[in-house]
């Protein structure tokens, strides 16, 4: 047998156990999935805005809109494709926060310069390193949408 | 001048993989330490003893340079016990101290007594010997360390003046039963005081100052009676830092009682500094992969990053933090956060009764589950943003500033009575 011819019978398998779950229309899992995605969010917002003496507005604002977004979908699945894209980018955005975070931290203790503790090759390396995280998180959310995909013939 | 690298120190110092980076509080009883003396990490963080030294009865005096033209001419010359007793002038010379114990080295005015190291000589003065007492005087512009003892049983450095030197600027290293006391520090791009690879210890830095240094206190994997207290640490890269590295022997770092000092404004990117010095930029207390450390009674304030934070040390080993007792505290104004513990941690730190504002995680300084689940697991950012600032050194240039040619220190208070008889190292000795 084939690779393919054995992916695409991976595929019709998953979509046979799952496709009552993940390709029903708006229902009570997908509010479900929309809640905890904005949890999942939330949090991630609320981690990385710490710094600055937010965390729980950011938890409530970040979490509602992520929420509000995912619940907006058609699918379980694309409520979880959402999800992780919206995720994904928190996570592309994290090396700012971080950058953020140590700037105003200086700059409020009025210390000389405080970009030069900021902009340096580190932070590039960070920035490389969670942008390959957050494509990542958004390759598994491309995945998911390929692989549950509604066929078109 | 030496290389620098020729130090077994230094070398140890330079394999530092990366920073990723302290219940029982008060005095417990001797006894408690000899229960199980075979193990380095068993002793506690502080012993209730006497570090008071005692004035010696048969001595000598020699005077520079009144009696001999350098100092060292005078230390070869001089007995065990003796005083060598330097009056006013700058003297260019390296001195060491390698046969004579219990000998005191002392300075007729602490600020007029200066040794130059003009920039091209390693160490003001070196001892080897037991029980040297250093006092007194001003150690300046040496390439590596202003007063250094190492190997040795029993030393003090009391009135001293170490600035704008190559690495440290007041340094003990594999050395127990020693005092700084009334000492200051400053434009050292190490640290202004270093304490290293001794457990226990058996040691007191009390009523000190140290500014404008890489940190104001480093100590690699020393601790057990160990005590720093009451003494001022401000405007420099770093406050207080006790670490762990695989490249000194004794790891991991435990046991230090850091007790009512006063931490302010360590963010001063002026100073100079060590790419070490640099990864502890603006926190006033950093515990590096320590355990059982007890900071307590703490003002601190003023800092870009954190007030006090706990994290692991990357080094050939992941050293956890663990066991560390952070407790009624004040840390105001911190950039990030006022109390930060970093993820891995080996768990059952202790974060309670600090006054503070802000903490990373949530609730690390409440009571209960909360407090427990928080003190276990940490935060991962916290490791992440003190790990930047190392890799900042690794890949490339840092700001800090350079230690020759730093400003002259400012005139420091004198002993009261220069001469007066000398006196043991500390009192009563141990482990002899």
């Amino acid at each position: 047998m084939s690779d393919d011819r054995r992916f695409g019978s991976l595929i019709e398998r998953l979509r046979s156990t799952t496709s009552g779950r993940l390709e029903a229309r708006h229902g009570v899992s997908t509010t479900i999935l929309a809640l905890l995605a904005g949890l999942l969010c939330g949090s991630y917002g609320a981690w990385v805005t710490a710094d600055f003496g937010v965390r729980w507005p950011a938890f409530f604002v970040v979490g509602t809109v992520c929420t509000l977004h995912c619940v907006r979908q058609d699918s379980p699945i694309t409520v979880v494709t959402t999800g992780l894209y919206l995720l994904a980018a928190g996570v592309a955005m994290t090396p700012l926060f971080l950058a953020a975070g140590g700037l105003v931290g200086a700059s409020a203790q009025g210390v000389g310069n405080p970009w030069q503790t900021i902009l340096s090759a580190a932070l590039l390396v960070a920035v490389v390193l969670f942008g390959v995280l957050s494509a990542i998180i958004a390759s598994i959310g491309v995945v998911l949408e390929r692989l549950f995909a509604p066929d078109d013939d | 001048m030496n290389d620098n690298t020729s130090d077994p120190a230094v070398r140890r110092r330079e394999v530092l993989g990366a920073i990723g980076s302290a219940g029982v509080v008060g005095s417990v009883g001797i006894s408690s330490s000899i229960r199980n003396e075979s193990d380095p990490h068993s002793t506690p963080a502080q012993l209730d003893r006497s570090y008071d030294p005692e004035d010696y009865e048969d001595y000598a005096v020699h005077r520079v340079p009144e009696d001999y033209s350098t100092i060292q001419a005078a230390v070869e010359a001089a007995s065990s016990r003796d005083l060598v007793s330097i009056g006013p002038g700058r003297y260019r010379e390296s001195v060491t101290v390698n046969e004579t114990d219990r000998l005191t080295i002392r300075g007729r005015d602490r600020n007029d007594v200066i040794l130059d190291g003009e920039g091209i000589r390693p160490n003001g003065i070196t001892a080897t010997a037991d029980g040297v007492v250093v006092e007194n005087l001003t150690v300046t512009n040496y390439g590596y360390n202003g007063v250094y003892w190492v190997g040795v049983d029993g030393y003090r450095g009391s009135y001293l003046t170490a600035a704008n030197n190559g690495e440290y600027g007041v340094y003990a290293y594999d050395s127990v039963n020693g005092v700084f006391e009334h000492s200051y520090a400053a434009g050292h791009p190490d640290s202004g005081f270093y304490i290293g690879q001794c457990n226990p210890c058996h040691a007191r830095i009390r009523n000190v100052t140290a500014e404008r240094n890489g940190v104001g206190y480093s100590g690699t994997n020393a601790g057990g009676d160990l005590v720093i207290r009451e003494s001022v640490w401000r405007n420099n890269m770093g406050g207080i830092v006790p670490n762990t590295l695989d490249s000194e022997q004794l790891a991991p770092q435990a046991s230090t009682h850091i007790e009512n000092n006063d931490v302010h404004e360590n963010n001063n990117q002026h100073a100079p500094a060590t790419a070490f010095a640099y990864a502890a930029y603006g926190t006033g207390i950093t515990i590096a992969g320590g355990i059982d450390n007890v900071v307590v009674d703490n003002t601190v304030s003023g800092h870009a990053n954190y007030g006090i934070a706990a994290v692991p040390m990357i080094d050939s080993n992941v050293w956890e933090p663990s066991g560390n007792v952070i407790e009624t505290n004040t840390v105001t104004d911190s950039g990030r956060a006022d109390l930060a513990l970093g993820s891995p941690n080996g768990g059952t730190n202790r974060f309670e009764n600090n006054t503070v504002a802000t903490t990373r995680p949530s609730w690390l300084n409440s009571d209960g589950l909360l407090e427990t689940a928080m003190g276990s697991t940490g935060d991962p950012w916290v490791t992440l943003s003190q790990g930047l600032l190392y890799l900042q050194t690794e890949l490339g240039d840092f700001p800090h500033g350079d230690w020759l040619g730093g400003p002259a220190p400012p005139a420091q208070p004198t002993m009261d009575d220069p001469e007066r008889p000398p006196r043991t190292a500390v009192s009563p000795r141990r482990n002899r």
